[in-house]
C-alpha cells in the first residue's frame, strides 16, 4: 500500500541556518504520525513545507499521491491543517469563518456539524477576539476539518492550553483516527506523543534521529532497567553480582538494587538467589524506561520545554 | 470564484464592524470637506472647484492609510498564514482585498458628493467621466498603498510610511493647495507624484471639460498604477518573518521610482513646450491688438501746424488737461483691446476671482492710500503713477492678478479723485507722453509687486490703453459725474 505522505530528503534553510537537513519519512493511511523534538528542531519547518506554507530548498513531497511541489492547490483541496497559532480577523465569528473557508473547497462539511463536533455551538456567533485560547484552538481544528480532509496536519495543537483543554483536544485527536483520518502531529510533549501517536519521528537539529512506534523505540533502546527490592534480612552485595547481566549492584541493609537490560532473565535469577540465602523477598519494583529516557539516549539532551 | 466572492463579501462586512475602519474610511475624508469650506470661505461656485481635490483626499486616505494598515495588521497577527492554506492563488485573495477597498472608496466618494449636493453644490458635470477617473485614481493609489503594505512589517511603520506619502502629496501635489498657487520648485516636484494628475483627472469629471481633455493625465496615472502594482507584486510576502532580501525589495521599488521619474520629466518637458506655445500665441495676440490700438500722438510744438493730411483730435491739440471737455474726450476712437482679452484685461465679475488672488489684490489696494507715488501733489502725475500699477502687472503677465488689479485701481481712482478732473486727466494721459518719471521698482516693491521686467515701452503702451479704458468707462457711466447733467 502506497504511503499517504512520502517525504524524501527535504531541506530548508533560513539565511545561513539549515532548519531541515535531509528529512525523509512516510506516513501510512489511517495512522497518527508524530514528530517529537524540542523547539527549533525543525518540526514546524518540515510541516510547513509539506502543507505548502513554505517553499523547500530541496526534496520531494508527495501527499495523497500528488506531487505537492508541482500541484500545491490540488493538495490543499485534500488536506486540513491547524497551525501552532491560528489567527483570524478580530470581528469574524466562528460560524462565518467556517462558512467562508468552506466556500473555497469542492467538498465541505456543514458548519453546524463542525460547531457541534468541536463544542463551539455556544460561541458560534461570538467574534474571534472574544474566544478563549482553548476555543480558538478548537475553532482552528474545526477549520482544519471544513473540507473533510483525507489528511490532517496539526502543529503543536496543545501548546499554551490548560490541562483540561489539552485533555479535551487529545480526545478529539484520538477520535480523528477512529474516523479514518490520517494525522501528522508535531509536538514537544513526550507524553502527548506517547499517548496519541502510532509512530513517532524523533527530530533534533533538523534531522530525524529515529522513527518507530513508541514501544518499539523503547524496546530498541540500549537503556537498562532499575530493579529495586526489599528483603527480611540483609543480602550481600557480592551475591547480586552473580545475577547474569546485572550491573551497578548496591545493598543498603534490607534494600538492594541493580540494573539490567534483560529483565525477564534477571528476575528469576534474583528469586533463586534469595531462596538460596535463604532470604524472604518483601517487596519488588521494576523501573520502566520512558520515551524521554529514549530521547535523552538518542539526542544526548533533555527535551527542552 | 465562489470562494473569492464569499471572501470579498466577508471582508466588506468586517470593515463595517470596526469603528476605526468606519471612521477612517468615511468620516475622516469629511473632515477635509469641512476644512476646505472653512479655508476657502465656501461658496457654491468655489466649492465645486475644490470637489476634485476632496475626492482625491478621500482616495488617498483610504489607500495610503486604510489599505496598508489593514493588510499589515492582519499579516502581523498571522491571519494571512491561515488564509494561505486555502486552495486559492495569491492573486485571488489580494484581488478580493483590492475589490473591497475600491467599494469602500466609492462609498466614501459618494458620501462626499451627496453631502456636497445637499449643501446646494452643483452636481458633477460629467458623471460617467468622473466614475472612470475615480476608478483610475483609486487603482493608482491602491498600487502605492500596496507598496507601503509590502515594505513595512508593523502597523506603526505602515502608518508612518503612509504619512510620508499622504502629507507631502497633500501639501505639494496640488491637493490641499492649488498647484498654480505653489512656488515653481514645488510645481516641479508635483510633476513626479500622482497627486497632481489625480486632481486634474477627477476635476475634469466634476467641473471640467471631461476626460477627453485630460488623456495625458489618465495615461500617466495608469502607467504609475501599473508600475506600483508590479512593484508590490514583486515584493509580496505572506508573513512578517519571511520575505525578500532587502536588495531584492529595493530592486522592485525601483520599478515605481523609475516610472515616476519618467512621468515627471515627460510632464516637465510637455509643460515647457506648452508654455512656449502659449507665450508665442500671446505675443501674436498682443502684436495684433497693439497694431490696432490708438497710438499716443505727441503734442505738436507751439507754433508748428500739424501735417494737413493727419486728423488731430481736440485732446491732442489742447494745451493742458484742465481745458479738456467731455465732448473732446468722446470724439476719441474706441479701438481698444477687449477687457476679456490678454492685453490690458479688466475683470468684469469680481466675485468669480479666487480667494487667493482676491487677497493679493486687496493687499495692494490697501496700500494705495499711503503709497508715495499715489500722493504726489501734481494730480496728473498722481493718476499716471496709479495707472502704472496695472500696466506693469499686465506686462509681467501675473495671471490672474493682471485682470483683477486693474479693476481695483479703477475703483480706487474713482473713490479718491474728483471725477470731472479724473476723466480729463485720464484722457490726457491716454493721448500724450507720460509726465514725469516712471514709478521706480522700489515703489512697486512697497506695494508688494516685484518688478521683473524692463520692457519700458510696453509698460508705457499699456498705461496709455488703461488710461483710455478708464476714461471711456467713466464717460459711459451716466452716474459717474464725468459728464455734467443738464
Amino acid at each position: 500500500m502506497s504511503a499517504k505522505v512520502s517525504i524524501r530528503d527535504l531541506r530548508k534553510s533560513y539565511g545561513g541556518v539549515e532548519a531541515v537537513r535531509g528529512v525523509s519519512f512516510e506516513i501510512q493511511d489511517g495512522e497518527i504520525f508524530g514528530m517529537l523534538g524540542p523547539n527549533g528542531a525543525g518540526k514546524t519547518s518540515t510541516l510547513e513545507c509539506v502543507i505548502g506554507l513554505r517553499e523547500p530548498d530541496d526534496g520531494a513531497i508527495e501527499v495523497c499521491g500528488i506531487d505537492a511541489r508541482k500541484n500545491p492547490t490540488e493538495v490543499k483541496q485534500r488536506i486540513g491543517a491547524a497551525l501552532q497559532t491560528t489567527s483570524l480577523q478580530d470581528k469574524i465569528t466562528g460560524r462565518e469563518a467556517l462558512e467562508l473557508f468552506g466556500s473555497f473547497y469542492r467538498q465541505r462539511v456543514p458548519s453546524a456539524d463542525l460547531l457541534k463536533r468541536f463544542s463551539l455551538e455556544e460561541k458560534a456567533d461570538a467574534p474571534f477576539d472574544t474566544l478563549s485560547g482553548g476555543q480558538k484552538q478548537r475553532l482552528a481544528l474545526a477549520l482544519a476539518f471544513v473540507n473533510n480532509p483525507e489528511l490532517v496536519f496539526l502543529d503543536e495543537p496543545t501548546t499554551g492550553l490548560d490541562p483540561q483543554s489539552r485533555r479535551e483536544l487529545h480526545g478529539e485527536i484520538a477520535r480523528m483516527k477512529g474516523d479514518g483520518h490520517t494525522v501528522l502531529l508535531t509536538t514537544h510533549y513526550i507524553e502527548e506523543a506517547e499517548q496519541l501517536c502510532d509512530r513517532i519521528a524523533i527530530v533534533d537539529h533538523g534531522r530525524i534521529i529515529a522513527t518507530g512506534a513508541p514501544k518499539d523505540l523503547i524496546a530498541a533502546s540500549k537503556l537498562t532497567q532499575l530493579v529495586s527490592f526489599e528483603t527480611d534480612r540483609p543480602v550481600a552485595a557480592a551475591a547480586l553480582q552473580k545475577i547474569p547481566g546485572a550491573s551497578e549492584p548496591t545493598v543498603d541493609g534490607v534494600h538492594g538494587r541493580f540494573r539490567t537490560r534483560d529483565i525477564s532473565r534477571a528476575l528469576p535469577e534474583l528469586i533463586k538467589l534469595l531462596e538460596a540465602q535463604p532470604v524472604q523477598l518483601v517487596g519488588l519494583v521494576v523501573g520502566k524506561i520512558t520515551l524521554e529516557d529514549v530521547f535523552i539516549e538518542l539526542t544526548g539532551s533533555k527535551l527542552r520545554e | 470564484m465562489k470562494g473569492m466572492i464569499a471572501y470579498a463579501g466577508m471582508m466588506l462586512r468586517l470593515q463595517f464592524r470596526s469603528r476605526l475602519a468606519v471612521f477612517y474610511g468615511f468620516l475622516f475624508p469629511l473632515i477635509f470637506l469641512v476644512a476646505f469650506r472653512i479655508l476657502y470661505r465656501w461658496e457654491i461656485g468655489h466649492g465645486a472647484d475644490h470637489l476634485g481635490e476632496l475626492l482625491v483626499v478621500a482616495i488617498l486616505g483610504g489607500t495610503c492609510f486604510g489599505l496598508p494598515v489593514t493588510m499589515v495588521s492582519e499579516r502581523e497577527r498571522g491571519v494571512w498564514r491561515r488564509y494561505r492554506l486555502l486552495p486559492t492563488p495569491i492573486w485571488a485573495l489580494v484581488g478580493g482585498t483590492m475589490g473591497v477597498r475600491f467599494i469602500l472608496l466609492v462609498g466614501a466618494g459618494l458620501l462626499q458628493l451627496l453631502l456636497a449636493v445637499a449643501v446646494r453644490m452643483p452636481a458633477p458635470a460629467h458623471p460617467a467621466d468622473l466614475t472612470l477617473a475615480f476608478a483610475i485614481v483609486s487603482f493608482t493609489f491602491c498600487g502605492f498603498g500596496l507598496i507601503v503594505a509590502m515594505l513595512t512589517s508593523s502597523v506603526q511603520a505602515a502608518q508612518a510610511l503612509g504619512q510620508c506619502i499622504f502629507l507631502p502629496m497633500l501639501a505639494l501635489g496640488g491637493i490641499a493647495v492649488r498647484i498654480t498657487s505653489l512656488p515653481d520648485w514645488t510645481q516641479t516636484l508635483a510633476a513626479f507624484t500622482p497627486g497632481r494628475y489625480a486632481v486634474v483627472a477627477v476635476s475634469a469629471g466634476v467641473t471640467g471639460a471631461g476626460l477627453g481633455a485630460v488623456r495625458y493625465d489618465l495615461a500617466v496615472l495608469l502607467f504609475m498604477g501599473m508600475a506600483a502594482s508590479v512593484s508590490a507584486a514583486g515584493m509580496f510576502r505572506w508573513d512578517v518573518h519571511t520575505g525578500h532580501e532587502r536588495r531584492s525589495r529595493l530592486g522592485w521599488l525601483a520599478v515605481t521610482l523609475v516610472a515616476c521619474l519618467i512621468v515627471g520629466f515627460s510632464t516637465l518637458r510637455r509643460d515647457a513646450a506648452a508654455s512656449q506655445r502659449q507665450q508665442a500665441e500671446r505675443a501674436n495676440q498682443e502684436n495684433a491688438v497693439l497694431a490696432s490700438a490708438p497710438a499716443p500722438q505727441p503734442v505738436p510744438a507751439p507754433g508748428k501746424a500739424p501735417p494737413p493730411e493727419e486728423k488731430m483730435y481736440a485732446v491732442e491739440k489742447a494745451a493742458s488737461w484742465d481745458v479738456l471737455t467731455p465732448a473732446n474726450l468722446l470724439e476719441l476712437p474706441r479701438t481698444l483691446p477687449p477687457d476679456s482679452g490678454v492685453v490690458t484685461p479688466i475683470a468684469s465679475n469680481l466675485d468669480e476671482i479666487d480667494d487667493d488672488t482676491q487677497a493679493k489684490g486687496k493687499a495692494i489696494y490697501g496700500k494705495l492710500a499711503t503709497w508715495a507715488p499715489g500722493k504726489v501733489s501734481d494730480p496728473l502725475q498722481r493718476v499716471a503713477n496709479l495707472v502704472y500699477v496695472p500696466a506693469v502687472v499686465d506686462v509681467m503677465q501675473l495671471a490672474p492678478l493682471e485682470s483683477y488689479l486693474p479693476a481695483l485701481v479703477e475703483q480706487y481712482l474713482w473713490e479718491s479723485s474728483k471725477t470731472p478732473d479724473l476723466v480729463r486727466q485720464l484722457g490726457w494721459i491716454a493721448t500724450h507722453p507720460l509726465p514725469g518719471e516712471f514709478v521706480s521698482a522700489e515703489d512697486m516693491t512697497a506695494l508688494g509687486v516685484e518688478v521683473t521686467t524692463n520692457r519700458v515701452n510696453e509698460i508705457e503702451s499699456r498705461l496709455h490703453i488703461y488710461a483710455a479704458k478708464y476714461m471711456f468707462r467713466l464717460l459711459d457711466d451716466p452716474d459717474s459725474g464725468a459728464i455734467p447733467k443738464k
